[in-house]
């Protein structure tokens, strides 16, 4: 009996490995037949263009000149995010002329964020940018140097657009931050503080989340080419603050610094009848868009 | 499935203690090679065989065994060298790529052991130091990730100093007591880097980089770590000898950072880093030797080792199964063949403390079967000229038994990781080690 | 468990001082090495012509282990003008061992002795600092050199008509690194588990050897010639990061100089029973001095010769005292350039005391101790601006950022405390023996 006690204990000491202790993560995986690594189809896989019933600015054009209509601007934007890069902003700009004065809207139609292909990028989901096409910012003023608008210099006052914040002064304000989030605004409903940005970074595993709060201004410095183009400089600010994440594989990301370099320009082309897909007689945001690569070149196919 | 021993080597454990040696659980220097070719030839099996300043590994209690002149020291100077040879064929004629080859040692050692207590008035108290050294380094190790494929005990473990340093005290005739210290390191590395400059390129398959220029720093520290081995030598009757023998679990510790200041956009980045090398458990050796001839030497041995509390070389301890502790017999004799003449011979059995079980880790381990030899031959006593040298020399084979490896989908989180686990679908590996010494001791 | 100190902390700690010492460790002699301000490359009564001097291995009449330990205080200090100083101060410990032996068997085997001597740091085995910053200062006759393991391996053959030739070896490390680190974020969604760490750590033993003669012939009269290889220590390696488009391909290399190559001669001469003075002329080959970076120095370093002078008297036994003296000029030229190194011409003062139990019996073990300084001068600097880089091209002007602009002072002393306990293994002390 004891030699048979002392045959298991020793039998318990020196077992070696056991597969009894080393638990299964999983009892079942994929049939033969499934692809593990399929991925849904994406909103904008299939189907035409949805474009929302956009009644044109109810603005008297009596005597209006010939700068009047409706513009779709391309804005460059040079930065450095680690490397330099170029970032690309789309607008819907309504002009209505008398002389020197001009009657000017802003909407912003398309946004995207300073990224590094591979390291980090930010991309506006649907949700957002239903969101930044409500957002407009309209002025008036002699915004023109001679009333003959060809060849005249094209200085409108700042245009200045604020997501995922409620600042008194939008130009001054400073952003809410993750430690202070206090003036942070939910515009696009989710839940979370700020706006939501899709964002894939070279550290996380799947696309995750950012939450944030955005600046954008931009001060054009143009001359009107003729009346169907407007060219020049822009002077951009471009401010963010990363108010939460989905996955801290986020975190390098929101360290991210962007540094704006002189040399942003735009270039804004009239469109009109060949744009206006709904034929309601107003070129809106989701319009331009959509001829947006037609307008601007090959960058803007797909986005 | 519990891996115990098989009946038939249970029996062995039990019932012949005679012939049974037990060496230390898993492959290191002094078990893989041999702290000098008188231990080697023995199978390591030496917790109740004096084999001169080997001991200190052994059992330091052996430092002092008795019968020392006066006075004494003793030098010795070796050379060792082993030459893996190992196969790992993956399933379905998957290729299989090996992190790291394995590749043939060669070192170098030197061990001495001297009476301490003569100028203190302390007969019996011996002193003994020994340093083993690969020939051209004194320590090489390779970390890879664990899913890597590569040899858990076969790469880098012979490839390292290993230093000793002990003592060995007679108390009365029939009891001595030891104490030795194994000597490793530890290393502390900070590496800092400043980005000096980033730019964008376009490398030989057309993908876009962004390429950073970094000035390097580095702190690096390498501090000393013991491990203490104490041992007990019993001698109730002349040609009768007990050996007990604890060895503390002694590894590297590898520890540090890596950060980089001032890149563009980022501003600081880094990763911080933990390994551990040359892991060895805390160990029990039990033995026995027994002479039924003044010419004839016979030992056994057990060792328990605590292989359970093991951790990779990403210091990952991957959960409970995946090591165990392990019993390893073994048996060794000693035989005088003639005057100045000795024959030596061991063998032991050592499981495998590892096992993957078709999980995400590639690490190869096999259990072994190994068989030595060797001979002694004392100038002296040869020659009848006053020359206080030995030679010895000693040979080992160590066979893996084979062993198969096919990945389980249930310990994979996904089937896109099974796929891409670099030893997918699975592999066989198996081999022989063999090594030999060769060893010339002075003494005076 | 790192009992490695406290296992080794019966020996009692002593200062740490430059210059040569027997296991080849800057600032890790023996005490009687020490106390004679290293004036032993004629005199062969210890282990410490294991380093100093082969050749005098050979004449070594008895085999001995010699254990030891040592602790010393650094105060260094450099300033720029107006501003506090900053502080280059260290505090170094260390323990020594030697083990000398006479060969047995015929009477051509007993010729040949054999030695080693072991220095290990009592904090860590070995220290390597090397900043990013090409401009961080330093003392670079201290610094790193006296925190290394240290291990030489003599042989010395005793020769007729009273000569002695021997040849060693100091073990010196290189250490072979390339490092790849990679992300691979489809592992896990944890991000610490997705960085993917390759690297291999080879040590590689190199040696610098070390030859010397040693002339005898006359009991009271004794020469010695020795030359030491330098003794550096080299880390270098690739170091690759990626992570998706992100790519780091750089590169360590990294040399530290613990000892430049050195030619010594030296002199011992007993004019009386039992006190020896003892000289020794050493020059040193700093001019190859490369920096940490493996790089050439703005201003090379200079050779430099050392003198060393000591004595020993035992006014009656067991007791023995001695001194010493050094003048070590600073091979450190004028910092005017990118490089901000301390250092200044050195004098050395050693006292000692000896105890030789065996002479009277009481146990066969001698005992030493030594205290020593060092009394650096004071070195003023001042930087060249045309040899110092902009920090900034763009910023109108010249913008400097050197951490020794526009000039500044060093000094300094150290303070060393040592004890050796040496044990004969057997044969007979010739009294008085150098």
């Amino acid at each position: 009996m004891k030699r048979a006690v002392g045959l298991q204990v020793l039998m318990l000491l020196g077992c070696g490995p056991s597969a009894e202790d080393y638990s299964f993560v999983r009892t079942e995986h994929c049939p033969p037949d499934c692809d593990a690594g399929a991925r849904d189809a994406g909103p904008t896989d299939a189907g035409p263009p949805v474009i929302p019933d956009e009644p044109l600015e109810p603005w008297d054009t009596a005597d209006a000149g010939p700068l009047t209509g409706i513009f779709a601007a391309e804005v460059i934007v040079t930065a450095k995010v680690v490397i330099d890069i170029e970032a690309r902003q789309l607008y819907r700009i309504r002009l209505l002329q008398r002389g020197t004065e001009l009657r000017m809207r802003t909407q912003a139609c398309r946004i995207s964020l300073p990224a590094v292909a591979g390291v980090a990028e930010l991309t506006i989901p649907p949700a957002l940018e239903r969101v930044l096409q409500t957002k407009g910012n309209e002025v008036e003023g002699p915004y023109l140097s001679m009333e003959d608008p060809v060849g005249a210099a094209f200085r409108p006052p700042s245009a200045v657009i604020i997501l995922g914040a409620d600042l008194s002064d939008p130009m001054l304000d400073l952003l809410p931050t993750q430690a202070d989030p206090s003036r942070a605004l939910d515009e696009d409903a989710d839940g979370h503080p700020g706006v939501t940005v899709d964002a894939t970074t070279v550290l996380c595993r799947n696309p995750e989340r950012a939450y944030v709060a955005l600046r954008a201004v931009a001060l054009l410095d143009g001359i009107v080419e003729d009346t169907d183009t407007i060219a020049g400089t822009v002077s951009p600010l471009l401010d963010q603050s990363v108010l939460g994440v989905s996955h801290n594989c986020l975190a390098p990301a929101a360290e991210l610094v962007i540094e704006i370099r002189p040399g942003s320009t735009f270039r804004a082309l009239r469109v009109a009848d060949a744009q206006d897909w709904d034929g309601n007689g107003n070129v809106s945001c989701p319009e331009i868009a959509l001829h947006a690569a037609d307008l601007f070149g090959d960058y803007w196919m797909g986005r | 499935m519990t891996r115990c021993l098989p009946t038939w080597q249970l029996a062995l454990v039990v019932g012949a203690p005679a012939l049974l040696l037990i060496s230390p659980a898993r492959a290191d220097v002094e078990d893989d090679l041999g702290l000098g070719a008188h231990a080697a030839a023995l199978g390591g099996a030496a917790t109740a065989v004096p084999v001169g300043f080997a001991s200190l590994h052994h059992n330091p209690a052996a430092l002092s065994p008795g019968g020392d002149e006066p006075g004494f020291a003793e030098l010795s100077i070796g050379l060792t060298y082993v030459h893996p040879i190992t196969f790992v064929e993956g399933l379905e004629d998957a290729p299989i790529d090996l992190a790291v080859d394995v590749s043939p040692s060669a070192g170098i050692v030197v061990g001495s052991r001297f009476d301490l207590g003569r100028p203190f008035g302390l007969p019996g108290l011996n002193a003994a130091l020994s340093l083993f050294s690969p020939v051209d380094e004194i320590f090489f190790y390779t970390v890879h990730p664990d899913d890597s494929v590569q040899w858990l005990m076969l790469t880098d473990r012979v490839r390292h100093f290993s230093l000793h340093v002990g003592l060995g005290y007679q108390v009365t005739p029939w009891l001595s007591l030891g104490a030795s210290l194994r000597v490793l390191i530890d290393l502390e590395t900070f590496t800092s880097g400043t980005v000096t400059s980033v730019t964008e390129t376009v490398d030989e398959t057309g993908e876009t980089v962004i390429s950073a220029e970094t000035l390097l720093g580095e702190d690096v520290t390498v501090f000393g770590r013991v491990g203490p081995i104490l041992g007990a030598l019993v001698t109730p009757v002349a040609g009768l000898r007990f050996g007990f023998t604890w060895r503390g679990k002694i590894f590297v510790d590898d520890w540090g950072w890596t950060r980089a200041s001032d890149a563009p956009g980022f501003g600081e980045i880094g990763f911080v880093h933990h390994f551990s090398h040359y892991f060895r458990p805390h160990e029990l050796s039990l033995a026995g030797s027994f002479e039924p001839a003044p010419e004839l030497k016979l030992a056994a041995e057990l060792t328990w080792g605590l292989w359970s509390d093991a951790m990779t070389h990403n210091q990952a301890r991957l959960g409970p199964g995946r090591f165990g502790d392990t019993l390893t017999p073994a048996a060794a004799a000693e035989w005088t063949v003639s005057r100045g003449v000795d024959l030596l011979f061991g063998y032991r059995f050592t499981p495998s403390p590892f096992d993957n079980f078709g999980g995400p880790t590639n690490l190869l381990d096999n259990d072994q079967h190994v068989g030595s030899a060797g001979m002694a031959f004392r100038i002296d006593e040869l020659t009848g000229e006053s020359l206080p040298f030995t030679i010895r020399w000693s040979a080992r084979l160590a066979w893996l038994v084979p062993r198969e490896e096919q990945k389980d989908f249930r310990r994979f989180e996904s089937d896109e990781r099974l796929l891409a686990n670099p030893g997918y679908p699975g592999y066989r590996h198996g081999g022989v080690v063999p090594s030999g010494q060769l060893t010339v001791e002075a003494s005076w | 468990m790192k009992y490695l100190s406290a296992a080794l902390a019966i020996l009692a700690l002593g200062p740490i001082c430059a210059a040569r010492a027997d296991s080849g460790s800057a600032l890790g002699e023996s005490s009687r090495t020490a106390a004679l301000a290293g004036s032993t490359t004629a005199r062969t009564a210890d282990a410490a012509a294991v380093h100093s001097n082969p050749g005098a291995l050979g004449h070594a009449d008895r085999p001995l282990v010699s254990l030891g330990g040592h602790v010393g205080d650094l105060r260094m200090w450099l300033a720029r003008p107006g501003e506090r100083p900053i502080e280059l101060g260290q505090t170094v410990a260390g323990f020594q061992g030697a083990l000398v032996a006479r060969m047995p068997g015929p009477d051509w085997l007993r010729r040949l002795r054999l030695g080693l001597a072991v220095h290990i740091p009592a904090e860590s085995a070995l220290r390597i600092t090397a900043p990013p910053r090409r401009d961080l200062p330093s003392a670079p006759l201290y610094g790193d050199r006296a925190g290394r393991i240290a291990a030489t391996f003599s042989a010395g053959v005793e020769l007729p008509w009273h000569l002695a030739v021997g040849l060693g070896v100091q073990l010196t490390p290189e250490l072979w690194a390339p490092t790849t680190v990679s992300y691979d974020p489809s592992r896990s969604d944890d991000p610490d588990e997705n960085v993917l760490v390759d690297l291999d750590r080879e040590l590689r033993v190199r040696g610098a050897a070390l030859a010397g003669v040693h002339f005898s012939p006359l009991d009271a009269l004794a020469f010695g010639l020795a030359w030491r290889q330098a003794a550096t220590v080299r880390a270098y390696g690739p170091n690759d990061t990626r992570a998706g488009p992100l790519v780091v391909d750089a590169e360590i290399d990294f040399h530290e100089v613990f000892a430049p190559e050195e030619l010594a001669a030296g002199v011992m001469w007993e004019p009386i029973r039992r006190l020896s003075l003892s000289a020794d002329l050493e020059w040193a080959r700093w001019s190859a001095f490369r920096t940490i970076h493996n790089e050439v120095p703005d201003t090379r370093f200079h050779d430099v010769v050392n003198v060393r002078v000591g004595a020993e008297w035992t006014p009656r036994p067991p007791l023995t005292v001695r001194a010493g003296w050094a003048f070590e000029p600073s091979p450190v030229p004028p910092q005017s350039g990118l490089q901000n190194y301390a250092d200044a011409d050195r004098h050395v003062i050693a006292l000692g005391l000896g105890v030789d139990l065996e002479s009277r019996g009481w146990a066969p073990m001698r005992i030493d101790a030594h205290l020593r300084w060092h009394v650096l001068g004071r070195q003023h600097a001042t930087k060249d601006l045309a040899t110092l880089p902009d920090v900034d091209p763009d910023a109108p002007g010249q913008q400097i950022d050197n951490l020794g602009y526009p000039s500044f002072e060093a000094s300094g002393t150290f303070v060393q405390a040592g004890l050796t306990v040496t044990i004969p293994l057997g044969g007979t002390a010739r009294e008085g023996a150098p």
